[in-house]
């Protein structure tokens, strides 16, 4: 039920180039891809950059269906952008008018722009979900976040409680399934009626989901004390991701990438 | 050595544990049968102090709960599963959570992967080691939750109802690792149980209600006393039931046999 829906952009394991890149790396290429898609301007720009992910889902062997999943969500998102950008858009010669709705020539090209600029933008995030582990994940935003450190930022605590939620992200979804049915069972009509009540009709759901969390948290908790866990300090880490030289060729190209973007916002 | 000296503890104003006096050997199977609220898991918590005496003290080999450098090193001697095998799991996938401890003692990565295999391989959970919790059986979690202690190099086992949320098959799983922690490491274990034929493995029982201790002594010497157990609550194993009663008939060399070998070699020998 639930659980199936959200599933989508999780880790996808095959053997990759892309797959075996350190955290690290990819987390930033990633920060660098989307931040070049802010650079460019024209269609030179937005070529190169939908040939960046073409190639890179390519290399990442990702089959099309788990990329597809990831951007099923997103399409109809940065189709509402780009229709959005078609009528608000207020420059260029008007093509059609309706009251204040004006469509004009140079707004059917921004709102494309802005519809791929957005479908670019989670698709990349998505490849980084699919190619990296959740711990991979954490991991390796603890280690970017580790300089943080020195001003108090706390890097451990922010990666053990993301860790803590992916894990029961699973568990949770399965226990909100299970307090479903079991109102289901007392008569509840949860899926029915006006959009008031099916929002009242979360409350028995919410309620008892909430409970059974907070009585969660406070066991694990104690387990986790019990395991002698005290926070980051004195703590060490059993797999340690290192950094290669492919992680440093794998920026650099990412680097190269943003030097042709600026280079083609010339022309 | 464990010892408990004098432990009083009290929810709020409710006391749960009365001047509670106890020693527990490296080595020695313990079992803690008491009906619920009878202070057990209380008990229990106040071993590796997650929950400290009001009054009294407990020290294990040693050092006091009480003094808070020594609490964390008991913790590391002393390793506690939870009734509930959902929410002891804190790492995504078996290998890390049993790597979770490990890591929290400071230990160096390479030392780690061999606590970790060796966890592994005694608790049969090898092929598992990349599964996520949320896909394992409870009686794979509870299997983790052990497979953790052993990694931690821990001496004392404490074990709070472990197997009171399984299927009665996968209890003899969880069951067979504790005995294995037993016989081949010797580890001390500390078993909380509402089930009779599981206190039934322990060297010893202790019989608590409200918060005192009203009986101890070998499982044969507990379960013969049949009042003791009604009063208690509890329900004798079957096979206590039948060796009780034969016993109330005339047979009194059957009384507190327990186990089924026994009491048909029992059986065998009247003729």
């Amino acid at each position: 039920m639930f659980k199936e829906k959200l599933l989508i952009g999780q880790y996808y394991p095959v053997d990759s180039p892309i797959h075996r890149l350190d955290a690290r790396a990819k987390i930033l290429a990633s920060l660098i891809y989307m931040i070049t898609l802010f650079v460019v301007n024209n269609w030179w720009g937005y070529a190169l950059m939908a040939a960046v992910f073409i190639l890179y889902t390519a290399i990442s062997r990702l089959p099309m269906t788990a990329v597809w999943r990831g951007l099923k969500v997103i399409i109809y998102f940065s189709i509402l952008t780009m229709v959005f950008n078609f009528f608000f858009y207020d420059q260029g010669e008007i093509i059609w008018q309706y009251k204040a709705l004006i469509l004009t020539d140079q707004g059917i090209l921004h709102g494309i722009a802005m519809g791929l600029r957005l479908l670019l933008l989670v698709a990349f995030a998505s490849l980084l979900t699919l190619t990296t582990t959740p711990i991979q994940l954490t991991d390796g935003l603890e280690g970017l976040f580790k300089p943080l450190t020195v001003i108090k930022f706390p890097a451990h605590e922010i990666a053990m409680m993301t860790s803590i939620a992916l894990r029961f992200i699973p568990t949770i979804l399965e226990e909100f399934d299970r307090i479903i049915l079991a109102q289901r069972a007392r008569g509840a009509t949860i899926s029915q009626g006006s959009f008031l009540n099916r929002v009242k009709a979360l409350i028995p759901l919410m309620v008892p989901l909430f409970v059974a969390a907070f009585r969660r948290a406070e066991e694990l908790a104690q387990a986790m004390e019990a395991k002698c866990y005290r926070g980051g300090e004195g703590r060490s880490r059993w797999k340690v991701a290192k950094w290669h030289q492919r992680d440093s060729e794998y920026l650099l190209v990412f680097t190269a990438i943003v030097v042709v973007a600026v280079l083609l916002r010339g022309i | 050595m464990i010892e408990i000296k004098g432990v009083c503890f009290a929810y709020d104003d409710t006391p749960v544990l009365k001047d509670i006096n106890l020693n527990i050997a490296r080595g020695e199977w313990l079992a803690i049968i008491g009906p619920n609220g009878s202070g057990k898991s209380t008990l229990a918590r106040q071993i590796n102090g997650l929950l400290l005496p009001d009054s009294g003290n407990v020290f294990v080999d040693g050092l006091s709960v009480l003094n808070s450098d020594q609490l964390w090193q008991i913790r590391a001697k002393v390793a506690f599963v939870f009734q509930n095998p959902d929410n002891q799991l804190v790492a995504t996938s078996v290998e890390d959570d049993i790597a979770f401890g490990p890591e929290n003692l400071g230990l160096a990565p390479e030392l780690i992967s061999a606590r970790v295999e060796n966890a592994l391989k005694i608790t049969g959970l090898q092929q598992l080691r990349n599964k996520p919790p949320h896909l394992l059986s409870g009686g794979e979690k509870q299997r983790v939750a052990i497979a953790g202690a052993l990694a931690m190099a821990a001496e004392y086992l404490i074990m709070d109802e472990p197997t009171s949320m399984l299927d009665p098959q996968l209890r003899s799983q969880v069951l067979a690792a504790v005995k294995q922690l037993y016989t081949d490491y010797q580890m001390g274990i500390v078993y909380v149980t509402n089930i009779l034929e599981e206190a039934f493995l322990a060297d010893r029982v202790i019989a608590l209600a409200d918060g005192a201790i009203v009986a101890q002594g070998t499982p044969t010497q507990i379960f013969a006393d049949a009042g003791l157990i009604s009063q208690l609550g509890l329900e004798l194993p079957s096979i206590c039931q039948i060796a009780s009663l034969l016993a109330d008939a005339g047979y009194q060399q059957l009384r507190g046999v327990g186990d089924i070998d026994q009491l048909v070699e029992a059986l065998c020998k009247l003729s």
